[in-house]
C-alpha cells in the first residue's frame, strides 16, 4: 500500500486540478511561482546538511501559518500539509509532481536531503523548501486565472517577509541561486489544452510567437519534458527589469488570449471543413478507449485528449469535458494508484487504468 | 596561485567542485586527466549556456580592470564559492557573491535576462525596520562567520568550530533583539 500522507486538493471529486475554470476549455490552469531566498544563509545546493535542516526547521511554522485557514488575506479551508521529500514514498513524490506541487529535481533528489513541500489544504498555494531556492511560493489556479494567481502569491510573499528576512539587493532585486530567476523571481505559466493546433501542426506557430514575445512553449513537466495529451506550458524566460504587472500583461493581453482564439479557430475549422476526418478520429479514440484491456498513460492522454476535442466540437453531447478532463489527471501514474489506493507495478497499472476509463466512460 | 594536477605534477587546468550531500570536494586536474575524466572545456560548453563561458571569461579579465574585478579563482568570503565554481555549475553560492561578482555577473546577468540589468519591481517588506546597509553588512558578517564555521568543520578543528557557533548564536540572538527594538510602536 501507498503510504497514507495527505494530498492536498480534491482528488475523488473536481478540484483545483481536475476541473475547468475560465476559458477552461482551452486554458486548463494558471501558474505563478515566485523564487525567494532567506538573508544570512549560503542557498540551499552550498549550504551544509545542518544549515538546510536549519532552514527547513525556520520555515516549517511561517510557512504552515501563511496556508492555514484565513490567512494571506483569504478564507482557506482545512489544515496546510507539510511533506517531508526525505521522507515521503516515492510514489507520493511522484503524485505531488504530477500535481505540479513539487519540481522534478525534487522528486528525484536523494533521501538524505532536508526539503519539504507546504501546501494549503485545497492544493491552490503551496511553499517548497530547499529547492534550488530556500523559498518557492506558488499559486495555481483553474482555468485563465494568471492575476487571481499572482495576488494570491504576492500575498503569500507580503506576509512572509513579515516574518521572514529575505536576500535582497537594490541592483539585483530578490537574490536567487541561478541568476536566471534574479530580479522578481516570478514564473508565470499556463497550462494550455492545444488537440486542434497539435492535429493541424500548428503548434510551430505558437513556439513563433511565444518566442517573439520572450516567451517559452514547454511539454507538459515544464522545461525539458515533451507534450502529452495535447498540454503545454507557455511560461516567461526573463525575470529582471520589467516589474511583475508587465510580466504578466506579456500573457494576459498577449499570447495567451491570441493562442485561445487560435485554438477555438482550428476546432471550428476542423469540424466544418474537415468533419469526417474529425468523426473518425474522435470515434477511434472513444473505441480504443471503451475497449481497450491495457492502456499505457502516454496513449491514454492522447486518445482523452482527441475525446474532449470531440466534447468541444459537438461531437459528443452527452460527455462532460470537466469528467474527462478529471480523467487525463486520474490516468498518470501516482494518481491512479492513489485513486485506486493500492501499490501497482506497470503492467497492472496499464490493466486498471484502462479499467477505470472504461468504467468512467460507460456512465458519461 | 597555480595548483598542481591531483593527478600528475603538470599545472591543472580544469578545477572541478563536486557537493555531494552537503560536502564540497574540489579536484585539480591537468588539460590531459581532465580530457580522461570527461571535463574541460570541450565538455562545459556542450552544457553551459550560449556564450556564458566567454562572459565570464571576458567579464573577469578584460572587460573590467583587473584591481576591481575578482579573477576565476578569488573567492566569495561568504561561501567560498569562485566565479570558477559557479561557470562549473551555474548556481551562485550565497547572497554575497551578487556582490562580490557584480562586474563579472552583470555580463552573465544581462545574457541571461535579455539585456536587463537591474530590478525593477517589487522590494520585499522589511520585517524589521534596520536600515538597508546595515541590514546588509549584518547578514554579510553572518554569511563570514557560518562560511568560517563550515572550513572548520571540514578541517575537523571542532575546537574552533564549537567557538565559532557558539559565537554565530551569539550574533543571531542580538540580530533578533535589534530587530525587535526597532519594531514601530501599534
Amino acid at each position: 500500500m501507498m503510504k497514507n500522507i495527505p494530498i492536498p486538493g480534491d482528488l475523488a471529486g473536481e478540484g483545483s486540478f481536475c476541473g475547468t475554470g475560465p476559458d477552461g476549455d482551452v486554458v486548463v490552469s494558471s501558474r505563478v511561482r515566485l523564487a525567494r531566498n532567506l538573508a544570512g544563509h549560503l542557498f540551499t545546493h552550498q549550504a551544509s546538511h545542518a544549515e538546510r535542516r536549519g532552514i527547513l526547521d525556520a520555515c516549517r511554522s511561517p510557512v504552515l501559518e501563511l496556508l492555514g485557514p484565513g490567512c494571506a488575506g483569504v478564507r482557506l479551508f482545512g489544515d496546510p500539509v507539510w511533506i517531508r521529500m526525505d521522507s515521503a514514498a516515492a510514489e507520493d513524490k511522484q503524485l505531488l509532481l504530477e500535481r505540479h506541487l513539487i519540481s522534478r529535481g525534487m522528486a528525484r533528489r536523494d533521501r538524505e536531503f532536508p526539503r519539504a513541500v507546504a501546501a494549503a489544504a485545497d492544493g491552490s498555494r503551496s511553499v517548497m523548501v530547499n529547492e534550488e531556492d530556500h523559498l518557492r511560493l506558488q499559486a495555481v489556479f483553474k482555468g485563465l486565472a494568471l492575476e487571481e494567481a499572482f495576488a494570491a502569491a504576492d500575498a503569500l510573499d507580503d506576509s512572509l517577509s513579515q516574518k521572514l528576512e529575505l536576500a535582497f539587493s537594490r541592483r539585483f532585486g530578490f537574490l536567487t541561486a541561478c541568476p536566471t530567476n534574479v530580479g522578481t523571481g516570478l514564473r508565470a505559466g499556463v497550462m494550455l489544452h492545444l488537440p486542434a493546433l497539435a492535429a493541424t501542426c500548428e503548434i510551430e506557430k505558437v513556439k513563433a510567437v511565444a518566442r517573439d514575445t520572450g516567451l517559452a512553449l514547454r511539454g507538459l513537466y515544464g522545461e525539458g519534458t515533451e507534450p502529452m495529451g495535447d498540454l503545454y506550458q507557455i511560461s516567461n524566460q526573463t525575470t529582471l527589469g520589467r516589474c511583475e504587472r508587465e510580466i504578466l500583461a506579456d500573457f494576459s493581453q498577449g499570447i495567451v488570449p491570441q493562442v485561445v482564439r487560435y485554438e477555438r479557430e482550428a476546432r471550428a475549422a476542423l469540424a466544418k471543413h474537415r468533419s469526417l476526418w474529425l468523426k473518425d478520429h474522435v470515434r477511434r479514440a472513444w473505441g480504443a478507449l471503451t475497449h481497450a484491456h491495457l492502456m499505457p498513460t502516454k496513449e491514454a492522454l492522447s486518445l482523452l485528449s482527441q475525446l474532449r476535442l470531440g466534447v468541444q466540437t459537438g461531437m459528443l453531447p452527452d460527455v462532460s469535458d470537466a469528467r474527462l478532463a478529471r480523467l487525463m489527471f486520474l490516468a498518470q501514474p501516482a494518481h491512479l494508484q492513489k485513486f485506486l489506493g493500492k501499490r501497482l507495478a506497470a503492467a497492472e497499472r496499464r490493466q486498471e487504468r484502462a479499467g477505470l476509463i472504461r468504467d468512467a466512460l460507460a456512465k458519461a | 596561485m597555480h595548483h598542481p594536477c591531483d593527478k600528475c605534477d603538470a599545472k591543472a587546468t580544469c578545477h572541478q567542485v563536486e557537493i555531494f550531500d552537503g560536502v564540497k570536494t574540489i579536484s585539480h586536474l591537468c588539460d590531459r586527466h581532465a580530457a580522461e575524466a570527461g571535463l574541460g572545456a570541450a565538455c562545459l560548453s556542450a552544457w553551459a549556456p550560449p556564450g556564458l563561458l566567454e562572459a565570464l571569461q571576458s567579464a573577469s579579465t578584460a572587460a573590467h580592470p583587473p584591481a576591481k574585478s575578482p579573477g576565476m579563482e578569488t573567492s566569495c568570503p561568504g561561501c567560498g564559492q569562485t566565479l570558477r565554481d559557479f561557470h562549473m555549475q551555474h548556481l551562485l553560492g550565497c547572497s554575497e557573491c551578487y556582490r562580490i561578482f557584480e562586474g563579472a555577473l552583470s555580463v552573465v546577468v544581462e545574457r541571461a535576462q535579455k539585456g536587463a540589468s537591474h530590478h525593477v519591481g517589487k522590494v520585499p517588506a522589511a520585517p524589521a525596520h534596520l536600515a538597508q546597509q546595515e541590514r546588509a553588512d549584518r547578514m554579510a558578517v553572518l554569511l563570514r562567520m557560518r562560511g568560517r564555521l563550515d572550513q572548520a568543520v571540514r578541517v575537523e578543528d571542532y575546537r574552533l568550530a564549537a567557538s565559532l557557533r557558539d559565537q554565530i548564536s551569539r550574533f543571531e540572538q542580538g540580530l533578533r533583539v535589534s530587530l525587535l527594538h526597532k519594531e514601530p510602536a501599534p
